[in-house]
C-alpha cells in the first residue's frame, strides 16, 4: 500500500518537474509553434465544421435550420452514387498509374542521368500546366474523337483503316486524358525526392552485388516511399475530384463518376449547401483514411534520412550511349503527352474558330484572338490580382506547413498526428463547399476579409495546405536531425536556425510546393468564383466566362499566353533551386 | 561567408514585400447601403425624363461608383459599360460575373448577412424566382416603360432575349434535309448524330407548356431511347464542336454563337424547330442599393435605345422596340410563333417535374448504356 | 567540471528505458569516457548534457551551474550551456562552405565579421584544414568532413566538448589518426571532454576516466589502465578486452596481500591485488587476460601458478598467437609470442604471475 503512494507521489514530481522545465523553455519557438498550429486549425476546422453542422441539418447555418439525415439519405440513397464511386475510384487509381510513371521517369531523367536537353524537358514538363485544364482537355478531344481526331484522322488516310482507332469517348479516353495532363505533379514531387537522395547509398548497393531491380527496390524506392506516397496520395484525391474529363468526355460517354453525381444534384440555384457538404463527407473519408495509411508508413521513415551532413553527394548517372535512347524516348513522350494537346491549342488560338489544321484553315490565320485578350481591361487586373493572391497564398501555405512538418517530424507533442490529419482535411473538401463556408463566415463575422483579396488568401491556403504539407513533410523526413541539433548547440534562435539550416535543405521541396500552389491558383475556378468581388477577380473566373460565352479560341490564345509566363517562372525557379542546391559532385 | 546573411536577408526582403503588397490589395468593400431604394425611386416618378437623367447623373457623379453582378460574358460587359462611362464620364463601373446560380448564391447569401454590395444585377429566368422577396426594388422609368410589357415585371426588366434554336454543320447536313420538329429528332438515321446539352431545361419547359404532361413525357422517354443523342456539358462547347464536325446536328444553340461563327467563316447555320425556348434576360435593381442614383442611371441607360443598340450591335436581340437590329434573323426568330418565352415562372412548366424528367429519361439514361 | 546525478530517461511511454540513474563526474580539463554495446545509452546520456534531450529524472551541473534539474525545474537551453560537439552524423551542413560551416555558430554572438571570420581560420588552422575555406562541404572526405566537425565544435570556445562515436564512420587507419588528434587537441586546449564510444580500444587510448555503461546504468568508473587490469566488475572485464573468467574458492581467510585461489584444475597464488576483504571458502571469480597467460612445451619450473592442459587450436594472427587450450574442463584463450608453434592437441604447461590476474566476488 505504502509503496503504491510512494510510486504514486515519485511520478507526480516527476511530472511537475516536466512541466515546470516546459515552462522554463518556453521561447520564440514554442510560441510560433502554436500559433501556426492555432492558424492552421482555425483555418481547416472551422470550415469543416461548418459543412459537417450542415450535412445535419436542412438550411443554411444560421437561418434556424433543423436537424435532419434526409442530407444523407439524399446524397447516399441510391445505387448510381455507389456505382459512380466506383468509377471515380478506377478512374482515379489508372490515371494516377499513369501520371506516375509518366512523371517519375521524367524526373529521373532530369535529375539522376546526363540525358542532353535537361531544362528543355523540365520546362516541357511544366509548361502545360497552366494551360486550363478545360482547354487541354478538349484538345483531346480534336486529336482522339472518333469523328474529328486528328490523330485518327491521320491514322486513317496513313494505314488505311476503315475506322478510327481512338474514341477519347470511353473510359480510357478519360483515364488518359487526365493521366497525361497531371504529370506535372508526381515530376515536381519526385524531381525534388531525386534531388535530396544520396547516392553513397547507391553505391554501397552496388558494392554489395545486389541486382540493379533489388538494388532500385531496397535503395530507391524505400528512401524515397515517403514522397511517392504524398505523390499517390494527392494525384488519387485530385483524381476523384477533378471534373473536367468527367464533364467533357464522360457525360459524352455515359460514364458518370462521383463529381459528375455532385454536379447533377447540384446545378440547380441556389446551391443546397447542405446536400453539397454531405457529399463531401464521402472524399473526408477517402483522405482521411489515406492520411492514416501514409502517415503509418511514414513512421519508420525516420530511418531513411538522407540528407545527414555526411558524405553528402547528389551525383547524376553516366547512361553513356544509353542517354541518346533515353532523350529519344523522352521526346516521344513529351511529344505525345505535351506537344500535341498544346500544338492543338496553340493552332486554335490562331484560328478564328476551330477546325481541324488544313492549309485552307492557315490562310485564314488570325491574331484577333490575341487581340481580344489584351483588350480586356479585365485580363491585367486579374493577372496582376492573381499573381499576389498566388504568390501570397503559396508562401504562406509553404511556411505553415514547414511549422506543420517540424511539429510532426521533430518534436513529441501529444496530437500532433492529429495536427497532421487535420491541415490535409482541406483537400477533401470540394471547391464549391469550402468558398461557400468562407464566404458565409466572412460575411457573418466582421473581419475585414470579404470582398477583399484576403478572402481569396485565406480559401487558397486552406486548400492547397494538404499539398504543401505533404511536399514539405516528405522533404523534412530527410534531413537528419542532428543536423539541426548541431545548430541549435550554438543558437538559441529556433527561427535563425530553422532558415538557415532546414529550409536551404529542403529548399527543392518548398520551391515545388510553391510553384505548383502557385499555378494551382492560377487553375482553380470554384474558389474564386464565389470569392472573388469588384476589383479582385482572378484569372481562372475569366477564363470560365471567356469559355461560358464561346471563346474557346481566346480562351487558347489566354492558354498560350500563361503557357509563356509559366514557362518563365518555372525556369526561373528552376534557376534559384540550382543555385541554393548543394552542389552536385561530378 | 555572406551567405547566411543574405539568405536571411532575402527571406526577410520577400516578408516585407509580401504583407505591403498584401496591405495595398485589401481594400474592403464598406458600402453604406441606403434603407431603401424604392422610396428614392418614387420620389423620381414626378420628374419629367430630362429632369430625371440630369438628377440621377449628377447623384451617380457623387456616388462615385455603381457595381454589377452580371451573368453575361467578359466582353459584352466591358463593352456596354465602357458605352455608358462614355456617356456618363465620372462613374466608375464596377463588375463581377459568374454563372447565374453564383449570381444567386451570392446575392442570397448577403442579403442573409445584411451586407448590400450590389446595385445592379442581371439574373436569369431559371432563378429569378429564388431570390429572397425583398432584395430587388420596384422600379418605374420613362425608358422602362419603352420595353414591352411582356419583357418587364414590377422589379425587373429584360436587357436582351435569347432563343435557343437547332444548330447544324453545313457540310456535314444539307438545309433541306433538317429535321424540322422535335418528333423528327427521333429519325432512327439521326442515331449519336444530335449534340445536345445536359442542362436543356427550357428546352422540356416548352414542350411541357405547349403539349401538356403526358404527351411530353412519352415523347422524352423515346428521345432519350433513340439513342440519337450525345449528351454535352457547356452549350458553347457545343457549338465549337459543331462548327468542328464532331456531329452534323447540335439542339439547342444560341443562334447568336452560330451567327458569330458563320460570319468568320465557319461551316454552320442554325433553323428553328417546331418549339424552341425563349430567354429572357431579367435585370433589376438592389433594394438597398448603395449607389441608388447609378444604379437607376445605368438600368435606364441598359434600356434605353442607345444602350440596346450597344447590345444589338453585338449581335444580341435587344428589348426596346425602338433600338434597330443588326441581327434581323434572330430578330425574327423572337417573334416566331414557333417561340415560346418562359414569361418568368408566370406560364412556365414546374420546375421540379422537368427537372426530373430531363434528368431521368435522358441524362440516367444516357449513363446506363 | 561536469556533475551528473540520477540521471533517468524513458522512451515509447516509458517502456524503454534508455538510462535509469546514471551518476559520474568529469574533472576539469579531463577526457571522460562512456563505454558500453551499442543501446545501452551512451548517447542518451551524452545528448543530456548537451540539453538536445529532456532527461525524465536527475540534475546536471557544469562548472557548478546547474543546467539540468528535474526537481528544480531547470533546463537550460543547449545554446546556453556553452557546448562543442561532434556528431556521429558529423552533421556539417552541406548547403555550406567549409568556412560558413564553422562560422555560423559564432554568429548572433555580438561578433564583428572580422572577428568572426579569423576565429573561425583559426579553428580550420588547428584542424589542419587551411586552404579549404571554400570548398563546399559535401566535397570533402570523411576524415575532412570529421575535421571540419571538430573544428566547429572548436571554434566557439566552449567549455565543455561532447563527442558522440566521432570516429565509428572512418576507416581504420584514419581512425588511429584520427584519435592522436583529437586527444592532442584536448590535451592542448585543456577543454573539459564526454567522449562516447562502443570501441574499447579508442576508450583506453583517448581517456583520462572510463565509465563503463550497460543496460542504462554505469557498472564501472576508473583510469583505463584500472579498467583494464583490475575490472571490479564482471561486464567490465568482459566487455573490454578478451578475458577468461573462472570461478574460483579461497583457500586462505584474508591474509594479507597474499592469497591463494582454488580453480577445479590448479590452485593460483595471487599477490598484490585483493582489495576487499575475503573469508575461506568465499566463491570468487579469477580473471586471466589471455596475453598475461604464458604457454610453453616445456615446463616453466615454477612451483606455483603453473598447470598444464592440452591445445584445441592456434590461430596464427601475426601480432600473436590465439591460442585455445583445454584445463580439464574449461578452455583457456592464451595470446603466445608468433614465434611458437604449437601442434593442435599437443601437451602444454601454462603460467601466470602471481601479480598479472585480477579476483571478483563471484
Ligand atoms: N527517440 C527514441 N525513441 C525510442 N527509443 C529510443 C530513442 N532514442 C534511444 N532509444 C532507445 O534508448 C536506448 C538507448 O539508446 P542510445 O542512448 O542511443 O544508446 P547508445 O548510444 O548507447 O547506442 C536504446 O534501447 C534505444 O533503442
Ligand atoms: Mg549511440
Amino acid at each position: 500500500m505504502s509503496q503504491i503512494a510512494e510510486i504514486a507521489t515519485g511520478g507526480q514530481i516527476v511530472r511537475r518537474a516536466g512541466l515546470l522545465s516546459l515552462s522554463r523553455r518556453l521561447t520564440w519557438r514554442h510560441g510560433a509553434l502554436a500559433i501556426i498550429a492555432l492558424v492552421v486549425v482555425y483555418l481547416t476546422l472551422v470550415p469543416l465544421g461548418m459543412i459537417l453542422y450542415g450535412t445535419l441539418t436542412d438550411g443554411p447555418p444560421g437561418t434556424g435550420a433543423s436537424f435532419t439525415l434526409q442530407n444523407y439519405v439524399r446524397a447516399y440513397g441510391s445505387p448510381d452514387i455507389f456505382r459512380a464511386a466506383f468509377n471515380s475510384v478506377s478512374f482515379a487509381v489508372l490515371s494516377g498509374i499513369i501520371s506516375f510513371i509518366i512523371g517519375c521517369y521524367l524526373a529521373w531523367v532530369t535529375e539522376r542521368t546526363n540525358t542532353p536537353f535537361k531544362g528543355v524537358i523540365y520546362i516541357a514538363v511544366l509548361v502545360p500546366f497552366l494551360v486550363p485544364g478545360i482547354l487541354t482537355t478538349i484538345s483531346w478531344v480534336f486529336l482522339l474523337s472518333p469523328n474529328i481526331g486528328l490523330i485518327n484522322k491521320v491514322a486513317e488516310s496513313l494505314f488505311g483503316l476503315d475506322k478510327p482507332p481512338f474514341n477519347i469517348y470511353s473510359f480510357a479516353g478519360m483515364v488518359w486524358t487526365f493521366g497525361i495532363d497531371h504529370i506535372t505533379l508526381p515530376f515536381l514531387l519526385m524531381a525534388a525526392a531525386f534531388r535530396s537522395m544520396d547516392p553513397t547509398l547507391e553505391e554501397a548497393a552496388s558494392i554489395s552485388s545486389m541486382g540493379p531491380l533489388r538494388q532500385f527496390y531496397q535503395i530507391n524506392l524505400k528512401i524515397m516511399f515517403p514522397s511517392i506516397l504524398a505523390t499517390c496520395l494527392l494525384l488519387f484525391v485530385r483524381g476523384i475530384e477533378t471534373f473536367e474529363a468527367p464533364a467533357v468526355i464522360g457525360i459524352p460517354a455515359g460514364i458518370p463518376v462521383f463529381a459528375t453525381e455532385i454536379f447533377l444534384a447540384l446545378r440547380r440555384a441556389p446551391t443546397d449547401y447542405n446536400l453539397a457538404g454531405t457529399y463531401s463527407t464521402a472524399y473526408l473519408l477517402i483522405t482521411v483514411i489515406g492520411v492514416l495509411l501514409y502517415l503509418r508508413v511514414t513512421r519508420v521513415a525516420e530511418k531513411f534520412a538522407t540528407i545527414t551532413g555526411k558524405a553528402y553527394r547528389p551525383r547524376v548517372i553516366d547512361l553513356g550511349t544509353w542517354r541518346y535512347g533515353v532523350l529519344c524516348l523522352t521526346m516521344l513522350v513529351l511529344f505525345i503527352g505535351v506537344f500535341l494537346p498544346l500544338a492543338i491549342v496553340l493552332w486554335a488560338s490562331f484560328m478564328p474558330f476551330y477546325a481541324q489544321p488544313s492549309w485552307h484553315m492557315l490562310s485564314m490565320a488570325t491574331f484577333a484572338n490575341y487581340v481580344a485578350v489584351f483588350e480586356l481591361d479585365e485580363f491585367y487586373r486579374a493577372f496582376w490580382n492573381n499573381l499576389v493572391t498566388g504568390v501570397s497564398a503559396a508562401t504562406i501555405a509553404v511556411l505553415l506547413s514547414v511549422g506543420i512538418a517540424w511539429i510532426v517530424i521533430r518534436t513529441d507533442i501529444p496530437g500532433r498526428k492529429m495536427l497532421d490529419i487535420i491541415a490535409f482535411t482541406p483537400i477533401a473538401l470540394p471547391g464549391v463547399v469550402l468558398s461557400l463556408a468562407l464566404l458565409w463566415l466572412y460575411l457573418t463575422v466582421p473581419l475585414p476579409v470579404y470582398g477583399t483579396l484576403w478572402i481569396l488568401i485565406i480559401a487558397f491556403v486552406t486548400k492547397f495546405i494538404p499539398i504543401s504539407l505533404r511536399v514539405v513533410h516528405a522533404s523534412m523526413l530527410q534531413v537528419h536531425k542532428e543536423l539541426e541539433e548541431a545548430a541549435e548547440l550554438s543558437s538559441s534562435s529556433w527561427l535563425r536556425n530553422l532558415f538557415s539550416i532546414v529550409v536551404p535543405l529542403i529548399l527543392p521541396g518548398l520551391l515545388v510546393g510553391w510553384l505548383y500552389i502557385l499555378t494551382l491558383t492560377f487553375k482553380v475556378l470554384s474558389i474564386p468564383i464565389l470569392l472573388s468581388h469588384v476589383g479582385t477577380e482572378v484569372l481562372p473566373v475569366l477564363i470560365f466566362s471567356l469559355y461560358q460565352s464561346g471563346g474557346i479560341t481566346e480562351l487558347c490564345a489566354m492558354g498560350v499566353i500563361l503557357t509563356i509566363f509559366i514557362a518563365v517562372v518555372a525556369g526561373l525557379t528552376r534557376l534559384i533551386s540550382a543555385r541554393f542546391a548543394i552542389k552536385a559532385g561530378e | 561567408m555572406t551567405s547566411i546573411f543574405s539568405v536571411r536577408l532575402k527571406f526577410a526582403a520577400c516578408g516585407l514585400a509580401l504583407m505591403t503588397a498584401l496591405t495595398v490589395v485589401s481594400r474592403p468593400v464598406t458600402a453604406q447601403a441606403v434603407a431603401d431604394a424604392e422610396t428614392f425611386f418614387a420620389s423620381l416618378e414626378s420628374l419629367s425624363a430630362a429632369q430625371r437623367e440630369a438628377k440621377l447623373f449628377e447623384g451617380a457623379k457623387k456616388e462615385g461608383s455603381v457595381v454589377w453582378y452580371t451573368t453575361d460574358g467578359p466582353q459584352p460587359t466591358q463593352q456596354i459599360l465602357r458605352a455608358f462611362s462614355k456617356k456618363y464620364p465620372g462613374v466608375k463601373t464596377e463588375f463581377i460575373r459568374g454563372k447565374s446560380r453564383e449570381i444567386a448564391d451570392r446575392i442570397t447569401s448577403e442579403a442573409r448577412a445584411n451586407r448590400h454590395l450590389f446595385d445592379l444585377a442581371k439574373t436569369s429566368t431559371e432563378t429569378y424566382d429564388m431570390y429572397p422577396p425583398n432584395v430587388f426594388a420596384s422600379y418605374k422609368s420613362p425608358t422602362k416603360s419603352e420595353i414591352p410589357a411582356a419583357m418587364q415585371g414590377d422589379k425587373w426588366a429584360s436587357v436582351f432575349t435569347f432563343v435557343r434554336v437547332m444548330g447544324y454543320n453545313t457540310k456535314l447536313v444539307k438545309s433541306e434535309d433538317l429535321p424540322k420538329s422535335w418528333d423528327d429528332l427521333l429519325d432512327p438515321k439521326w442515331k449519336g448524330k444530335i449534340l445536345f446539352d445536359e442542362s436543356s431545361l427550357p428546352e422540356v419547359g416548352v414542350l411541357y407548356a405547349r403539349w401538356g404532361k403526358d404527351r411530353t413525357a412519352a415523347y422524352v422517354e423515346k428521345l432519350g431511347a433513340s439513342g440519337n443523342l450525345q449528351i454535352r456539358t457547356g452549350r458553347t462547347t457545343l457549338s465549337q464542336m459543331l462548327s468542328a464536325g464532331e456531329a452534323p446536328i447540335a439542339v439547342t444553340v444560341y443562334p447568336y454563337d452560330i451567327e458569330n461563327l458563320r460570319t468568320k467563316g465557319a461551316p454552320v447555320d442554325w433553323a428553328l424547330l417546331d418549339q424552341n425556348p425563349g430567354l429572357l434576360q431579367p435585370t433589376s435593381i438592389s433594394r438597398r442599393a448603395a449607389h441608388p442614383h447609378a444604379a437607376a442611371l445605368l438600368f435606364d441607360y441598359l434600356l434605353s435605345k442607345e444602350g440596346q443598340e450597344v447590345y444589338a450591335a453585338m449581335g444580341r436581340t435587344p428589348s426596346n422596340p425602338n433600338a434597330s437590329v443588326k441581327n434581323e434573323r434572330e430578330k425574327a426568330a423572337v417573334q416566331d410563333p414557333r417561340v415560346a418565352f418562359d414569361e418568368m415562372g408566370v406560364g412556365g412548366a414546374p420546375l421540379e417535374e422537368t427537372t426530373k424528367l430531363l434528368d431521368e429519361k435522358i441524362l440516367r439514361r444516357s449513363f446506363q448504356r | 567540471m561536469i556533475s551528473v546525478q540520477g540521471l533517468a530517461k524513458t522512451y515509447a511511454g516509458g517502456n524503454v528505458r534508455a538510462i535509469d540513474g546514471v551518476d559520474f563526474q568529469v574533472e576539469t580539463g579531463k577526457i571522460f569516457t562512456l563505454l558500453g554495446p551499442s543501446g545501452c545509452g551512451k548517447t542518451t546520456s551524452l545528448r543530456s548534457v548537451a540539453g538536445l534531450e529532456q532527461p525524465d529524472a536527475g540534475e546536471i551541473n557544469l562548472f557548478g551551474e546547474t543546467v539540468f534539474s528535474s526537481t528544480r525545474g531547470i533546463s537550460l537551453h543547449p545554446s546556453k550551456r556553452k557546448i562543442g560537439m561532434v556528431f556521429q552524423s558529423y552533421a556539417i551542413w552541406p548547403h555550406m562552405t567549409v568556412l560558413q560551416n564553422i562560422a555560423y555558430p559564432l554568429k548572433g554572438k555580438g561578433l564583428s565579421r572580422a572577428q568572426i571570420e579569423s576565429k573561425a581560420r583559426e579553428a580550420l588552422r588547428m584542424v589542419d584544414l587551411e586552404g579549404f575555406e571554400d570548398r563546399p562541404a559535401p566535397k570533402l572526405s570523411g576524415g575532412q568532413q570529421q575535421r571540419v566537425a571538430l573544428a566547429r565544435a572548436i571554434a566557439s570556445d566552449p567549455r565543455i566538448f561532447l563527442f558522440d562515436e566521432p570516429l565509428s564512420n572512418l576507416d581504420a587507419k584514419l581512425r588511429e589518426e584520427m584519435r592522436g588528434h583529437i586527444r592532442a587537441l584536448q590535451r592542448k586546449l585543456g577543454i573539459t571532454s564526454l567522449y562516447v564510444t562502443h570501441d574499447q580500444v579508442e576508450a583506453l587510448s583517448i581517456s583520462d576516466f572510463i565509465a563503463v555503461m550497460e543496460k542504462g546504468k554505469i557498472v564501472e568508473v576508473g583510469a583505463p589502465r584500472d579498467i583494464y587490469l583490475h575490472p571490479t566488475s564482471r561486464f567490465a572485464a568482459q566487455f573490454v578486452g578478451l578475458t577468461n573468467i573462472m570461478p574460483a574458492k579461497l583457500r586462505h581467510g584474508d591474509a594479507g596481500d597474499t592469497v591463494r585461489v582454488d580453480l577445479p584444475f590448479t590452485s593460483l597464488l595471487c599477490q598484490g591485488l585483493t582489495t576487499k576483504a575475503h573469508s575461506k571458502g568465499d566463491s570468487l571469480m579469477v580473471l586471466l587476460r589471455p596475453e598475461n597467460v604464458r604457454v610453453s612445451s616445456s615446463s616453466f619450473n615454477c612451483e606455483t601458478n603453473e598447470w598444464r592442459g592440452r591445445v584445441i587450436s592456434s590461430i596464427f594472427l601475426g601480432e600473436f598467437i590465439d591460442c585455445t587450450i583445454a584445463c580439464g574442463d574449461f578452455q583457456v584463450r592464451a595470446r603466445v609470442n608468433p614465434f611458437h608453434q604449437f601442434e593442435d592437441g599437443a601437451e602444454v604447461y601454462l603460467h601466470i604471475a602471481p601479480e598479472r590476474f585480477s579476483l571478483l566476488t563471484a
